[in-house]
């Protein structure tokens, strides 16, 4: 099974396009700088779509009709509700009007290319997620969404716009672009981050003795500019690898710890060891983790990955992502990004970002086979 | 005001806002300014070379910084009178992929500095850590920050 990545690819510009449209909006609506931060196209695990939304407790949903039928969820934080409340003095008003012309500029992008318009209804506080959840473009347990995040100046408020469109109006939307892409193939790639993911989760479980759960994972395409606000600023303590074989990636595991030297405690004795001992730790639990996410694809593919030796890394998430991005940007526009975020205990978070090679990454669809194969043989 | 540069993006400034940028790693940061007009401007570049016409030239360190420079001559600065520093660039992973693309950056950002003959007044590049980078246009100041080091200005 072969996706046409282009395809996926030009959703996610032309997402970006939209997310860019609207932060200017926002801009000349508040006076205040606003940058578009982040724009993907995701694939998630059709159980996993409301801990993907997550749960602000500002969210506002806008329904859109015409060459694009669906609803975007817009979840402000705390601060970007705060700021923009400040600036338009309009109360609890202010929110909507912003959701309006947000939605405005994100839908317009999307009808650009097309002798129909997208009309949008006004905005309402989302009482009813499972019926948001219910209605969205879910083929075969995936669902396909398109966020964008926007971010204003001085308070780094955000907000996260995710664009969900009805499923029948994506069909008719993607078969209009004239595109070879099939929704069920393009679906099937869930399939390859939920496994890999499950399989990290019983292999930190087994290496740590911590509980491990599963908190999500999603397949995204991201602009390789964008690449680096898929994580926050915060300090990750991580390792990095490199894999060869059929599929060659980079892998960035990437720990968020409660307390410096949490993770390095969940495999030390000593937990004064030192720093070497520590990062050995680290390097060791990045190996379990690699190993359990790629095990998986090997397997699919009845065939071996090597991986190289970790580089080891205690730096902002978003630099760490940068510097992989840059060194794919000169090979692709758009890059495909494997993600999954496990507990570990009560003070370590595991992200797990593997980005595979631009060149190799319509493998993720044979793999996507391979593994349906295997399931089919275990019921 | 703190003005937020995303990556592959630019802001200028004629006033006492603070320009601020993250998650550097081998991508650059330049700042540049005209210090008799208090305009100034701070681009975060991820590639050294745009390779014929881009939809993003911020994207590239050639076509954002050309981008850019237009955009604080409409703001008053003065094409002769103006002045950079250089952050970013470094090599914190060791991957075989990219073709040390941080070091590429730096050296791309110089020439094109060079070529629009803009002063490199002070410049921290390298290393293998990533960098944050506040610039206020007022002062020229480039205050440099990492994860688990002391704060520096240039």
């Amino acid at each position: 099974m072969r996706v046409d990545l282009d395809a996926v690819a030009s959703f996610s510009r032309t997402g970006d396009e939209g997310g860019q449209r609207a932060a200017n909006s926002l801009e000349t609506l508040t006076g205040v700088p606003a940058t578009c931060e982040l724009t993907r196209t995701t694939l998630v695990d059709a159980d996993g779509l409301s801990a993907f939304l997550g749960d602000s407790s500002e969210r506002v949903v806008v329904e859109f009709d015409g060459a694009l039928v669906g609803r975007a969820v817009l979840s402000f934080d705390e601060t970007f509700a705060d700021q923009v409340t400040g600036e338009l003095g309009a109360g609890t008003g202010a929110l909507s009007e912003v959701a309006n012309i947000l939605t405005s500029g994100f839908v317009d992008a999307w009808a650009a290319d097309d002798e129909d318009t997208i009309d949008i209804r006004p905005p309402e506080r989302l009482a009813d997620e499972e019926r948001v959840v219910r209605d969205a473009a879910v083929v075969e347990d995936c669902a396909f969404v398109f966020e964008s995040q926007v971010v204003l100046s001085g308070t780094r408020g955000t907000c996260r716009f995710a664009v969900l469109p009805d499923v029948e109006s994506f069909v008719d939307y993607v078969t209009d672009a004239d595109t070879e892409l099939s929704l069920p193939d393009l679906a099937a790639h869930i399939r390859v981050a939920s496994v890999s993911a499950s399989g990290v989760e019983s292999h930190l479980a087994a290496m740590t003795g911590a509980d491990a759960e599963l908190v999500e994972s999603h397949v995204d395409f991201v602009p390789v500019e964008r690449v680096p606000s898929l994580l926050d600023d915060a300090a990750y303590e991580g390792a990095i690898f490199e894999s060869e074989g059929v599929v060659d990636s980079v892998l960035a595991i990437l720990f968020d710890e409660d307390e410096p030297g949490a993770v390095a405690e969940l495999l030390l004795e000593d937990p004064e060891a030192g720093s070497e001992m520590a990062e050995s730790a680290v390097a060791e639990l990045g190996n379990v983790t690699a190993s359990g996410f790629l095990d998986e694809w090997a397997n699919a593919l009845e065939t071996t990955i090597d991986i190289s030796t970790p580089s080891h890394v205690r730096d902002a998430g978003g630099a760490v992502l940068d510097t992989v991005a840059a060194a794919y940007g000169e090979r692709a526009e758009t890059v495909t990004v494997v993600n999954a975020t496990i507990e570990l205990g009560d003070d370590v978070v595991c992200r797990v970002c593997t980005f595979p090679s631009p060149e190799d990454a319509d493998r993720l669809g044979d793999i996507a086979d391979g593994l349906a194969d295997e399931a089919s043989e275990d019921s | 005001m703190t003005v937020r540069v995303g990556v592959a993006d630019w802001r200028v400034a004629d006033d006492d806002s603070l320009l601020v940028t993250s998650g550097l790693g081998s991508c650059v940061a330049v700042a540049v300014y005209d210090a008799d007009e208090s305009v100034g401007g701070l681009l975060h570049a991820m590639l050294p070379e745009a390779d014929g016409p881009v939809d993003n030239p911020a994207k590239y360190v050639d076509s954002g910084l050309d981008e850019m420079l237009s955009a604080m001559v409409r703001l008053g600065a003065s094409p002769g009178n103006l002045t950079a520093k250089l952050a970013g660039g470094s090599a914190m992973l060791d991957l075989s992929i990219g073709d040390g693309v941080g070091a590429r950056n730096v050296a791309a950002a110089e020439r094109a500095l060079a070529d629009a003959d803009v002063d490199l007044l002070a410049s921290e590049t390298g290393g293998d850590s990533g960098r944050s980078v506040s610039f206020s246009p007022t002062s020229g100041d480039v205050t440099i920050d990492r994860v688990d080091a002391e704060v520096h200005v240039i």
